[in-house]
């Protein structure tokens, strides 16, 4: 009996697994593979060459990619601040009943399902130095505005809080169902005490968010790294390399010089930092969480 | 004159609200309004004085030769993956969250490993090796890699697990092969789940820019999201042309949130439940 529910359970996960496999396992190990062949022309396109870590050695090397790497981070961080510190305080408000509530709630979550291409579009108009509606602003008070997106200084973070804004919806979903756990009587005993907006949000709502707020940010330490969307409806990487990120960078390497042999070699480093950094920050959890 | 006060307060704070909301909105306000506007007027105020409000843009997006061939492909490619995707995750779920096996909990863990790798930094070995199976330039490139997604599986695992075993036990008893339980019980149970998959999934393939623009390289058999690009290059600094592409391209994913957004918050909300 327990066999034949055995076969049945395999055979069920046989079509998942099997695509799972062709289309994204494969491609994963393939790429550790390509890294240590010598595809870095277009004539060796299909080469097997083997090299060894000669491409792992020459990304490790290269000055282009620790400036993409340290891109990939500053975006990162701003991203994840961001959506951290807006996430929460944006669903704090949305909890509290007011007048429209629900649609003020649909009109924060559109920009989740919009894409940055077609929304890129729109930024950059709004944004541009001198002919965009944001600068008009900043010349009614005589100032003349940042460049933005133009700018070699902002165009990086105008990018990561452009994007923190398309991806809003997620944290604030996930922060209002929270809330609702938050018995309500925690809140009376509060009013009876006296406390105020400030310290309600200090010692209620903080300590109860607490393991969702962490969930949130492994989440988005992870999402915080599919950016390259978000930088080629933006930037472009530019201007100049100013805001090439990691996914620019292998995309050019491979796409525009043909060296796909180290772009393969310049994710798989990536990926393997990514993952540390993952354990890092799942480790730095735990203890805070044993320690609480 | 305590109540007034709070009052006055409650207005304050549902103005604010709806300042904010508009703020978020602006960029698509932005867009429309600019669309409808000749090029000559793209950067003027929002509302200054001798706008003219013109149908041309839209015009001129709608009469690109391949604009109809971009929409199929994305209709088409959505509509296949969604199903191929529902069909094998249906299977895994049931299994994985009802049947036992051995090495479930690590397939599932390796499985869930998977999702930190992120496809920006696989893009070239998949490229590669669609290149050399032969999906490159074909809606396939986009179908099979999307029909696998781990997340979806943990989704419906988490709503199958939810399901009460004696519905089960019951239907075990009868005799009831593992396939009709599935379609008996587990599917007509699991509306919710399916339907947040589906929407999901729509709005995600939708909004994929990244894949297509890798794998597709003809223009006709481009998809909608990527295929903005070619506005871009087209209208040159035509501000409304590339706004009024943009706001088509949007149009079916909004529309189609604002309808459905009740599964829209449940599957983010139970999305976030496992930590």
């Amino acid at each position: 009996m327990k066999s034949v529910e055995a076969a049945a359970g395999y055979l069920l996960i046989a079509p998942f697994m099997l695509m799972f496999a062709v289309f994204k396992l494969y491609p994963m190990l393939y790429g550790i593979a390509v890294g240590f062949w010598d595809r870095n022309s277009e004539m060796k396109l299909l080469d097997t060459t083997f090299v060894g870590l000669s491409n792992y050695i020459t990304v490790l090397k290269s000055a282009s990619f620790w400036e993409a790497f340290a891109h990939s981070i500053v975006f990162s961080v701003i991203y994840i601040v961001f959506l951290m510190v807006f996430g929460f305080l944006a669903a704090v408000l949305l909890n509290r009943k007011f007048w429209g509530r629900t649609a003020v709630r649909t009109c924060f979550y559109i920009p989740y399902v919009t894409n940055m291409i077609a929304v890129g579009i729109v930024f950059k108009y709004l944004l541009n130095p001198v002919r965009g509606p944001v600068n008009a602003i900043f010349r009614l008070f005589g100032a003349s505005g940042p460049g933005w997106l133009s700018s070699p200084v902002m165009a990086l973070p105008t990018a990561a809080v452009i994007a923190g804004w398309a991806a809003l919806a997620f944290h604030i979903i996930t922060c209002l169902a929270a809330l609702q756990d938050i018995p309500a009587d925690m809140y009376e005993v509060a009013d009876i005490e006296g406390a105020g907006f400030w310290q309600k949000l200090r010692y209620i709502v903080l300590p109860y968010l607490t393991p969702t707020l962490f969930m949130l940010l492994t989440i988005t330490l992870i999402n915080s790294f599919r950016n390259y969307t978000a930088i080629a409806g933006l930037t472009g990487g530019g201007p100049g390399t100013s805001s090439k990120v990691v996914s620019v960078l292998i995309y050019d390497d491979a796409f525009n010089f043909l060296a796909f042999s180290r772009a393969s070699a310049e994710g798989v480093i990536f990926t393997i930092f990514i993952i540390i950094v993952n354990r890092l920050f799942t480790k730095a959890r735990s203890i805070w969480e044993s320690r609480n | 004159m305590g109540i007034k006060k709070l009052k006055r307060k409650d207005i304050v704070f549902t103005a604010v609200m709806w300042l904010l909301a508009l703020m978020m909105l602006y960029p698509f306000i932005m867009m429309v309004a600019i669309s409808f506007r000749p090029s000559g007027q793209a950067y003027q105020p929002l509302f200054s004085s001798g706008i003219i409000h013109t149908l041309r843009s839209y015009k001129q997006v709608l009469s690109h030769p391949n604009f109809f061939d971009w929409y199929r492909n994305t209709v088409v490619t959505v509509v296949v993956t969604i199903f191929i995707r529902l069909v094998i995750t249906i299977l895994a779920a049931y299994s994985f969250s009802r049947l036992k096996f051995k090495g479930k909990g690590l397939i599932l863990a390796f499985l869930v490993a998977t999702m930190m790798v992120p496809g920006e930094t696989t893009m070239v070995p998949r490229y590669l090796y669609f290149k050399q199976i032969g999906i490159l330039n074909t809606l396939w490139s986009i179908v099979l890699p999307e029909a696998s997604e781990v997340f979806y599986l943990i989704l419906l695992i988490e709503f199958f697990s939810s399901i009460p075993g004696d519905f089960t036990e019951a239907a075990t008893i009868d005799g009831a092969g593992h396939l009709i339980i599935l379609f008996r019980i587990f599917i007509p149970l699991s509306g919710p789940a399916i339907a947040t998959t589906v929407l999901f999934s729509f709005i995600n393939i939708w909004n994929n820019y990244l894949d297509p623009y890798l794998f597709i390289n003809n223009i006709e058999t481009q998809l909608i999201t990527p295929a903005l690009q070619f506005f871009q290059e087209q209208g040159g600094a035509n501000m409304p042309v590339q706004m009024a592409g943009s706001a088509l391209a949007l149009i079916p994913v909004i529309v189609l949130f604002v309808f459905t957004q009740k599964y829209f918050v449940q599957g983010v909300a139970s999305s976030g439940i496992k930590g």
